[in-house]
């Protein structure tokens, strides 16, 4: 079950989006979440659709990698949907039965909520997909360089970012193992009532933290001797570096940008 | 009283489209009383083999009776057989969590829902068994030395009064004197109590001293399976695929290439030294 | 000639504390140790689980300070945090586990991770990585994640990842301890050719006593003091101390310690099984 987890999973391909700046990548999907929400029509879901369709058959990334970033969020999806589909009222009542009331407004809004958190969901799991979890932190770390006025520890908290990324699968891996021995010891996970079944995971937990913590304070030791001192006076071996693509990318998100703004004003649907 | 492995396939990943087939074709039989020694170097399906035997995973394929019965029969009680067949893990210290030493040896006898009395009896026993000092029960774990918190990992197991005992790598990162000390303590469990002892090792200086029978794993497959002294006429195809032999068969080999006439097959170090003594004189 | 590495009367003590952080007791895991590592050595450092062998690495690189007594590496006194940057550059350590050691999700960006942190320039970086990639056999690995890599295959770019830094001298602190024989085999071989063809200063802790015949000079440490020194021969022909210190000896060593309590006539500080082939083969030809 651990191991379906595909936050900040990469998929490894020879493409445009792939060679992009990662800041590029992090504003546009930023761009394109908001974008989400500038519409009200289905025009507007049909370019942003079209849009995406584009992007992703440039990043050669087969769509069943994409949408399986969904699956995760299905429940969440059904739940939101169906607290719109419930509790938007309206003029046009479709069917009314006790206190349910649904109307045809609710069921509009429904299905463009729905669509809204698809799209948010697969398009910043495209982001992931074509951007290493190294570059991913080196943009958030490069991006948020101002916040260091105000005092928020803008490298640490990328440089946790980055060892916390490393440690998961080691420690997915960890779990997996202590689990397995501990069932070698006649351990029971399955039975019992929530609160039983909490308690029976305390032979995982406590080994694992235990783990968790040998292998933090090896690691402060390790960084030590290799001269880390934070942020300051550091070099990159790979530096950021715009060039003339991603200005292009840019170019292409103003664009796109402009096409859903102007849609939204001259096509009422 | 056996275990039988038949036609065993264990394949990981089914389904992910990045399947390894990591045991291909197993047919095994581990007698009433053994102690064999594992070999085979790292990726060998030497460790999937091992979770097979007491039901942590289930083979892709085959069946494995335990003392006759399958244990894949819908009826059959996996979690006794987890007892009946003791698994200690690689670096099993890894998995103690209890606040005194004599708490955690109480696990595995607590699950398998022992009177207390026997509970206490059993892992008294265990500890004792593995030379843990009677000033050391109410110790937390996490302050032993490693050496000792791997006693009492294999402590914790024993309590479960296993039939057969399966060790992967007991000995993994101890000095010299503790790796003797372990190993010594396993010999002992064999020959007093006749568990079957399975030791999975990379050395082949420790199979060499302790085991009476070898299997050689290699990509999946046991490839060799007999006595060591046997096993190791086969230097060269034994280093083909990572393992080697100990340093004394080399001498010996070395020594027989060059035309010396060295009876028997000798593999400890007492037993070369005396069969080239006599070779000398 | 200034030894590179110069310990004196070195001691180490951990206090022990009670739940409320009272000092209960003191462990004295260093005593009076006494060093001296010329520039360009191969040192091996012996011991049992506990035998202070792990502390003594750890001070070596500016990581623990002296309680009492002096450590000077490569000129510079350790017990002075102003130079521990200048003694992790120039004497790099190197762990035992070879997963809490790497840092990056490359094996590429781990190795540049030392050289980052010491504003070598970007190109430089890249040089060295490409260099030190290369040095420990692990340049075509350089694009991939450390998780797919075995434990040796990790170890070596921990290593390169030191030897990015341009350092005058590694330690290694058992750093095999974890790894299965093959991989081993491959960091002892790495670390052998560093200190040939690269000319770095090698520190070697560990109990495997078959590393330790790659050294020219061994030193065997207990109960945190040094109890023994000298080549590996010196050294392995004294079985019965190192067994008293929880250490053994070669299993080549222990047959011809066998032959000779039987009177057999061989030197007692044989180390290699083709020495004590030859050595017999010899003594029966001559019979």
């Amino acid at each position: 079950m651990l191991r379906d987890i595909t936050i900040g999973q990469y998929y490894q391909a020879e493409s445009v989006i792939h060679r992009l700046d990662p800041r590029v990548k992090v504003i546009a999907t930023f761009i394109y979440i908001i974008s989400l929400f500038c519409f009200n029509q289905l025009s507007g879901y049909i370019i942003a659709a079209f849009f995406f369709y584009c992007i992703v058959k440039l990043s050669k990334v087969p769509f069943k990698f994409i949408t399986r970033g969904i699956k995760p969020i299905i429940f969440m999806l059904i739940f939101t949907a169906a607290l719109n589909l419930l509790w938007t009222s309206g003029e046009h009542v479709l069917i009314q039965y006790g206190f349910i009331t649904i109307t045809s407004e609710g069921v509009k809004k429904m299905v463009f909520m729905a669509l809204r958190l698809i799209f948010l969901i697969i398009g910043s799991s495209l982001m992931t997909l074509t951007t290493t979890p190294n570059q991913l932190t080196d943009a958030i770390e490069n991006l948020f360089k101002p916040l260091n006025k105000l005092k928020v520890p803008v490298h640490e908290l990328a440089m946790m970012m980055s060892i916390a990324l490393r440690f998961i699968p080691i420690l997915v891996e960890e779990t997996d193992k202590i689990m397995k021995a501990q069932l070698a010891r006649g351990a029971d996970f399955e039975s019992g009532n929530i609160i039983q079944r909490v308690k029976n995971m305390i032979p995982i937990f406590i080994p694992l933290f235990v783990s968790a913590a040998r292998r933090a304070s090896d690691l402060a030791l390790a960084m030590d001797a290799r001269c880390y001192h934070g942020g300051e006076g550091r070099t990159k071996m790979k530096p950021l570096k715009y060039k003339r693509q991603d200005i292009l990318a840019y170019f292409v998100m103003f664009c796109y940008i402009c096409v859903i703004v102007v849609t939204g004003k001259i096509l009422p649907v | 009283m056996s275990i039988k492995l038949q036609d065993v396939n264990y394949i990981y990943g089914i389904g992910t489209g990045q399947e390894k087939h990591a045991l291909k074709n197993i047919n095994l039989e581990i007698n009433d009383g053994e102690f064999i020694g594992l070999a085979g170097h790292t990726g060998s399906g030497k460790s999937t083999l091992v979770q097979l035997l007491n039901g942590l995973i289930r083979a892709s394929s085959g069946t494995i009776y335990y003392n006759g019965q399958n244990i894949y029969d819908k009826l059959y009680n996996m979690r006794s057989l987890r007892s009946k067949v003791g698994l200690v893990f690689q670096y099993p210290e890894h998995q103690l969590f209890e606040t005194t030493v004599v708490n955690d040896v109480q696990f595995g006898p607590k699950n398998l829902g022992l009177p207390q009395l026997e509970i206490e009896l059993r892992s008294f026993k265990a500890l004792k068994m593995v030379g843990i000092g009677d000033d050391l029960l109410d110790v937390s774990p996490f302050a032993l030395s490693g050496g000792q918190k791997r006693r009492v990992a294999i402590a914790g197991i024993l309590a479960m009064k296993p039939e057969v005992l399966v060790l992967d790598e007991p000995v993994a990162g101890l000095d010299p004197a503790g790796r003797d000390e372990i190993l010594g303590l396993l010999k002992k469990l064999h020959n007093e109590n006749n568990i079957t002892v399975i030791l999975v090792s990379h050395s082949m200086e420790d199979i060499a001293k302790y085991v009476d029978r070898m299997l050689v794993m290699n990509r999946g497959e046991i490839v060799l399976d007999g006595k060591p002294s046997k096993i190791f006429c086969f230097e060269k195809e034994l280093e083909k695929i990572g393992l080697g032999v100990p340093e004394t068969v080399k001498v010996i080999h070395r020594l027989q290439d060059a035309g010396a006439n060295i009876i028997g097959e000798p593999i400890t170090t007492e037993e070369s030294s005396e069969a080239i003594y006599r070779w000398l004189v | 000639m200034i030894p590179f590495i110069k310990a004196e009367s070195l001691v180490h003590e951990y206090s022990r504390r009670d739940e409320e952080g009272n000092i209960t007791g003191i462990n004295r895991a260093l005593d009076g140790i006494d060093i001296e590592v010329k520039a360009g050595d191969f040192i091996a450092v012996l011991g049992a689980n506990g035998s202070g062998k792990s502390t003594f690495a750890k001070h070596l690189n500016a990581l623990l300070v002296p309680t009492e007594g002096t450590l000077y590496v490569d000129g510079k006194d350790t017990s002075d945090h102003i130079n521990d940057l200048a003694v992790r550059q120039s004497a790099g350590m190197v762990f035992q586990n070879p997963d809490n050691q790497i840092i990056a999700n490359i094996v590429e960006e781990d190795v540049g991770f030392g050289p980052e942190n010491m504003g070598v320039p970007t190109e430089e970086i890249w040089k060295r990585v490409e260099e030190s990639l290369k040095n420990v056999g692990m340049y075509e690995y350089r694009k991939e994640s450390p998780n797919h890599l075995s434990g040796g295959q990790k170890q070596r770019v921990a290593i390169a990842g030191i030897m990015a830094m341009k350092p005058k001298c590694i330690i290694l602190d058992e750093p095999t301890a974890m790894l299965d024989p093959k991989g081993r085999e491959s960091v002892i071989k790495t670390v052998k050719e560093l200190n040939i063809h690269e000319n770095i200063t090698i520190i070697l802790i560990t109990h495997y006593m078959e590393e330790v015949t790659a050294a020219d000079y061994v030193y065997v440490m207990a109960d945190g003091q040094i109890k023994m020194q000298g080549t590996p021969r010196q050294v392995f022909a004294r079985s019965e101390e190192l067994i008293k210190y929880k250490l053994t000896i070669p299993e080549v060593t222990k047959i011809a310690l066998a032959l000779i309590k039987k009177g057999v006539k061989i030197p007692k500080d044989i180390l290699y099984v083709e020495e004590l082939t030859d050595i017999l083969l010899k003594l029966k030809a001559r019979q």
